[in-house]
């Protein structure tokens, strides 16, 4: 939970629930548990006060605003973080609690975080878009301090134990958004008919849809249908407020003009781009969230997905690739890490994840099951010869 | 006075070669190889050698002529993406012939390209001019022709997922200004 103080800093705590079951069944269908505030924990991020204890340290968090990237800003939070040992005094924080920066806390019961969690004003977000979310480095001159939206202030006009935004890990919504798109039926339908048109000589995609917002709404993810492309072009999704994700295939046979690849092109990541920024249009204004997003490929190696970790380089790379020269060194940097044709699929991946980290597109890279299901994250490891991969 | 400047020039030419790393480009990429201008992307085994000149394609009264030349530790500089290394590449130059008088004479590469990891193949970038200078990849295959003699290679140009925004105005031309699968011959 991070409360907004009268300095623009962030006062970090970290609250936990003790909840059944059922009593999570009743918050998600809108009914508060009464005694919530017996089962709310709030403890601070500075005290470690036994080993176990988690271990945290300061790390730079950019929020990026899913309608305009230039209102994107930094905050400085406590994140948690594996304890090296629990011995050492390297800047973690500790039972010291004597590192640098951060706010103080008051461990205890806080003032129902829950009601302003689910409550109008801040609402559950995520901390990437929340329209009530006031920006440090835009001051609103209606709220100088940008304490107006807390549901109580201190004596010093601080946000008490109130939540003025939730920062879930990337990751984690990134996982969260794949396993939801993954539980629906129509979805890997979809998805199945574009692995069977793998062998065939037309390339199919269909668009997906946060059928939320669709009027009278409808299921999250609302799947479109599928559309024929060619033998080298996948098929067109119309841009859409709402179209959160796009899906196609490269197919797998190669001919005299004709040589897919295993993993993403770079035209798949300028179209990636395309669809995130175009939720971003002014034009179209949408309630997408970054998380949201996503561009899947079906391969004959695999089921992949690329997620938006930093829009910003992922918009940079694209305006790039209107270069010549950058064009030209994007097409090399793939022929020589492999990324052809008919190369094995261990070395399309670990040439494409070389290319990520060597061009910093602002992306992140995962793969699902044959039942598109099961979603791990690829990264190099440490020796960049091989693939990292971590459940979601 | 002259002498000390030349010794100190020397110097400084010695320090910045030595401080060079060169790679194989028949190897994969190192990390932040394309950064900080160290990196020099060689073709250490002179596989693009074969490829040096002019091919022709003829077909009845039009010829289609490729000039390959090799640009050696060419400086890619693009500071906008952060890329500083040096590298070997090749740069094309085309034309196009009716009945003996050249019709078209393209201007040749600014930017050289082009990798080759075994011998023979050649996977480089193809700039089509009478195509709003869209760009296309092109495998260049050498075809034996004797005992260490390669005088043919195999011209065939890659539509996948390649932007043809002339295309998409004119469906009805040929999707390339040039001929594509195609055997061509050195001259």
């Amino acid at each position: 939970m991070l409360s907004k103080q009268v300095d623009g800093s962030y006062k970090a705590s970290v609250v936990s629930y003790n909840l059944t079951d059922s009593e999570k069944q009743a918050i998600k269908a809108g009914n508060t548990p009464i005694d919530i505030a017996q089962k709310t924990f709030v403890s601070s991020m500075m005290s470690r006060e036994s080993v176990g204890e988690p271990c945290y340290e300061a790390q730079t968090i950019t929020i990026i605003s899913p309608r305009d990237i230039s209102a994107s800003h930094t905050i400085n939070i406590q994140a948690e973080v594996p304890c090296p040992t629990d011995d050492s005094d390297d800047g973690f924080w500790d039972d010291d609690g004597d590192t640098s920066g951060g706010g103080g806390a008051n461990p205890g019961t806080g003032s129902d975080p829950f009601g302003g969690l689910l409550g109008g004003g801040n609402g559950i977000g995520d901390g990437t878009g929340n329209p009530n979310q006031t920006d440090p480095d835009d001051p609103d001159t209606t709220d100088p301090d940008g304490t107006q939206d807390c549901l109580e202030l201190d004596a010093e006009g601080n946000c008490m134990d109130d939540a003025t935004a939730i920062l879930v890990p990337n990751e984690t919504k990134d996982c969260e958004e794949l396993r939801k798109n993954s539980e629906n039926t129509t979805f890997k339908q979809r998805m199945q008919v574009l692995a069977d048109a793998i062998p065939g000589d037309i390339e199919k995609a269909f668009g997906i849809y946060n059928g939320t917002y669709f009027n009278p709404p409808v299921s999250n993810p609302a799947c479109g249908p599928i559309v024929d492309g060619d033998e080298n072009h996948s098929g067109i999704v119309n841009s859409h407020p709402v179209l959160k994700a796009y899906a196609h295939n490269h197919l797998k046979n190669a001919s005299g003009t004709r040589k897919h690849i295993g993993t993403f092109s770079p035209k798949d990541i300028t179209n990636f781009n395309n669809i995130f920024t175009d939720s971003n249009s002014d034009d179209s204004p949408s309630p997408l969230l970054q998380h949201e997003m996503a561009y899947y490929l079906v391969c004959d190696e695999g089921n992949y997905v690329m997620k938006v970790k930093d829009g910003t380089k992922l918009l940079d790379f694209t305006i790039l690739m209107g270069s010549d020269g950058f064009a030209k060194e994007v097409k090399d940097y793939y022929r020589k890490n492999k990324i052809k044709h008919g190369k094995p699929k261990k070395d399309q991946n670990l040439g494409f994840l070389k290319f990520m980290k060597e061009y910093n597109i602002g992306i992140d890279l995962y793969e699902a099951d044959a039942n598109f299901e099961n979603w791990k994250k690829l990264e190099l490891n440490e020796d960049e010869n091989d693939i990292n991969k971590t459940d979601c | 006075m002259k002498q000390i400047l030349f010794t100190t020039l020397l110097l400084l030419i010695s320090v910045s070669i030595t401080a060079q790393t060169v790679i194989d480009m028949a190897d994969e990429s190192i990390t932040n190889e394309t950064k900080n201008g160290t990196y020099y992307v060689k073709d250490i085994n002179n596989y693009m050698q074969p490829y040096l000149g002019t091919w022709k394609y003829i077909n009845e009264n039009e010829e289609f002529r490729i000039i390959l030349t090799k640009v050696e530790m060419f400086h890619v500089i693009l500071p906008e993406a952060s890329i500083d290394y040096y590298k070997d590449g090749l740069k094309i130059q085309y034309q196009k012939y009716e009945n003996n008088v050249l019709t078209y004479d393209s201007v040749i590469d600014s930017h050289p390209s082009g990798i080759i990891q075994e011998f023979g193949v050649l996977d480089i970038t193809f700039t089509d001019y009478e195509r709003n200078n869209e760009i296309f990849s092109l495998e260049l295959t050498l075809i034996s022709t004797g005992i260490n003699e390669h005088n043919k290679l195999k011209f065939a140009l890659d539509k996948f997922e390649s932007s043809n925004s002339y295309h998409d105005e004119h469906p009805n031309e040929p999707y390339f200004s040039v001929p594509n699968n195609i055997e061509m011959t050195k001259m």
